[in-house]
């Protein structure tokens, strides 16, 4: 009689077990959908796109060994867990890449900004002091429109900033930055060479 | 029945994997740019499709029925193949319309600083817009090398809609140079010109300031055209000392200047200020509209160290010295000069 109770006891615990292995880990994935869902939140498909598709990747990788496991009379969940570990994880670490590439493109618009800034003001300077003749007179007045159409755009270039695209107050800042300089360089150049001839006369 | 029965209690797991990697292959290719709702759909009939195999397999074994999920796995199979597929052509297109656009604005840019030159010199709002399209267009650019095609076509478009406005502005100013009230006195100087040239089987130069060209007549023919730089007054007329614009009328030759005689390579001296020049002067004095102790001004000349592609001088016309050259073997003192704002005769001409 013990001894049937004993097999009775043995079985009951074996199917414990397997019922408890049997249950699907709800909560594992709803926390793994969760931390994808806040990654989405945090424009992690814009600002860390490869980092955002690989949990993506790995969130289907889990549904897939889900589904799979779901099928068998025995199941196992036990590398699901695994594989939802992972999908929280790496749902974590982009939106975590987000943050930072986003912080990095604001600095870099930032910087790109004062940089063009900078070097509207230097090409302006250059140009109050330009030796203005005859033969200067015009090709400074176009500099000078120039210049007034850079400062124009890099005020869209600040404008972007207040909008979060980033990237685009960069490029604009650059390009503002670039014709500012070359501005300057001619300016340069010419006042040499204007101080040139008037050394040789 | 029975086995029909068993396949309908087994998850449709490999359909299931499928439809994944239908939709993982959308969003690798960039559907959530080109295609978002194509793919938004797809993944939501995704989910309903994963609710439904869990509650499925739930289920007692005996009770389970996949079979309205494998319509659904279709469904999201079918979805993410049109997410895909929508996203290749878009991106195509996105692809061919940015480079195409690029392309417009670019050649639209040049043109249109060309007019502006030509024009406008001295219009801000104008340069303003030109400046904005240049850096549009750079931007763009560096797009397009990203491969960020919606990006780039953004850009250019936003560069065409500056540049289209420009030359509305520009259109503008053209048409009123073809109704232009001193329209028949440019005429007439033109003609006087060229009848010179042909009564005395001479040489007669006439500049058109709009289209910033000289050409030279012989015998009332035109044997030669030079693009010429102008005072740094742009288009309007000389009144004064001072105004750096160069004069519209019909003058002669007074003096001819080789090289060493002139800072300008050669110089043609012109009679400026005539008759004419003086009377209009006069006139803008007695209505206050010249400064006191002005004049009309002088030492107008058709000089070289031009083609410098900007209207840099006085008020005289520069040539590149090459030119002045040929001009030398051809002219002489007296020569006829007729200088007009626009010359008529010249049409369809650019």
């Amino acid at each position: 009689m013990n001894r049937t109770w004993f097999c009775f006891g043995v079985l009951l615990v074996a199917l414990a077990m397997v019922v408890a292995c049997g249950k699907p880990p709800q909560e594992d994935m709803d926390s793994a959908k969760a931390a994808l869902e806040e990654a989405r939140t945090a424009q992690a498909d814009k600002w860390a796109s490869a980092e955002f598709q690989a949990a993506e990747g790995s969130m289907n990788d889990a549904q897939a060994e889900m589904d799979a496991q779901s099928q068998k009379w025995m199941k196992n969940y036990d590398k699901t867990k695994q594989l939802l570990a992972k999908a929280k994880q790496d749902a974590e670490s982009a939106k975590s890449a987000a943050a930072t590439n986003k912080e990095s493109a604001k600095q870099a618009a930032t910087a790109g900004i004062a940089d063009a800034t900078s070097a509207l003001e230097a090409a302006k300077t250059a140009l109050k002091g330009a030796p203005v003749g005859k033969d200067t007179k015009a090709d400074l007045a176009l500099f000078s429109q120039d210049l007034d159409g850079l400062a124009t755009t890099l005020t869209e270039a600040q404008t972007a900033m207040g909008s979060e695209d980033y990237n685009g107050a960069r490029d604009k800042a650059s390009s503002v930055k670039e014709k500012a300089d070359s501005i300057k360089q001619q300016i340069d150049e010419a006042a040499a060479k204007r101080a040139g001839a008037k050394k040789k006369k | 029945m029975i086995p029909a029965q068993a396949s309908c209690q087994k998850p449709p797991v490999r359909s299931l994997t499928a439809a994944h990697t239908a939709v993982e292959k959308a969003r690798s290719a960039g559907a959530a740019r080109y295609s978002p709702e194509e793919l938004k759909q797809a993944e939501e009939n995704l989910r309903q499709v994963e609710r439904a195999i869990a509650k499925e397999s739930g289920r007692f074994p005996f009770r389970r029925d996949y079979q309205a999920t494998d319509t659904l796995i279709e469904e999201v199979k079918f979805l993410a193949v049109r997410a895909l597929r929508l996203t290749l052509d878009r991106e195509s297109r996105a692809r061919r319309d940015a480079g195409t656009q690029i392309e417009d604005l670019r050649g639209c840019l040049v043109r249109a600083q060309g007019i502006k030159r030509y024009l406008a010199p001295t219009d801000r709002s104008l340069a303003e817009s030109l400046v904005g399209a240049g850096v549009d267009l750079e931007v763009a650019e560096k797009r397009i090398a990203e491969k960020d095609f919606p990006g780039a076509l953004a850009s250019a478009g936003s560069g065409l809609e500056r540049v289209r406005k420009a030359e509305q502005q520009l259109l503008s100013a053209m048409v009123r140079y073809s109704s232009h009230p001193d329209l028949p006195s440019w005429t007439k100087w033109v003609d006087q010109a060229l009848k010179s040239s042909r009564g005395h089987e001479a040489v007669a130069l006439v500049v058109d300031k709009l289209r910033r060209r000289l050409t030279v007549y012989r015998s009332g023919k035109k044997t030669a055209t030079y693009p010429v730089d102008l005072g740094s007054g742009g288009m309007g007329r000389k009144l004064r000392s001072g105004d750096d614009a160069t004069p519209e009328g019909f003058y002669r030759i007074d003096a001819i200047r080789g090289p060493g005689q002139t800072r300008y390579y050669r110089a043609f001296l012109l009679d400026y200020p005539n008759a004419q020049d003086r009377r209009r002067f006069e006139q803008a004095r007695r209505r206050g509209e010249v400064p006191r102790g002005a004049d009309p001004g002088g030492l107008i000349e058709i000089h070289g160290e031009g083609g410098r592609d900007l209207d840099w001088t006085k008020g005289c016309v520069a040539l590149r010295n090459e030119e002045m050259d040929d001009l030398a073997q051809v002219v002489k003192v007296g020569t006829p000069v007729a200088i007009v704002g626009y010359d008529p005769r010249s049409g369809g001409d650019p």
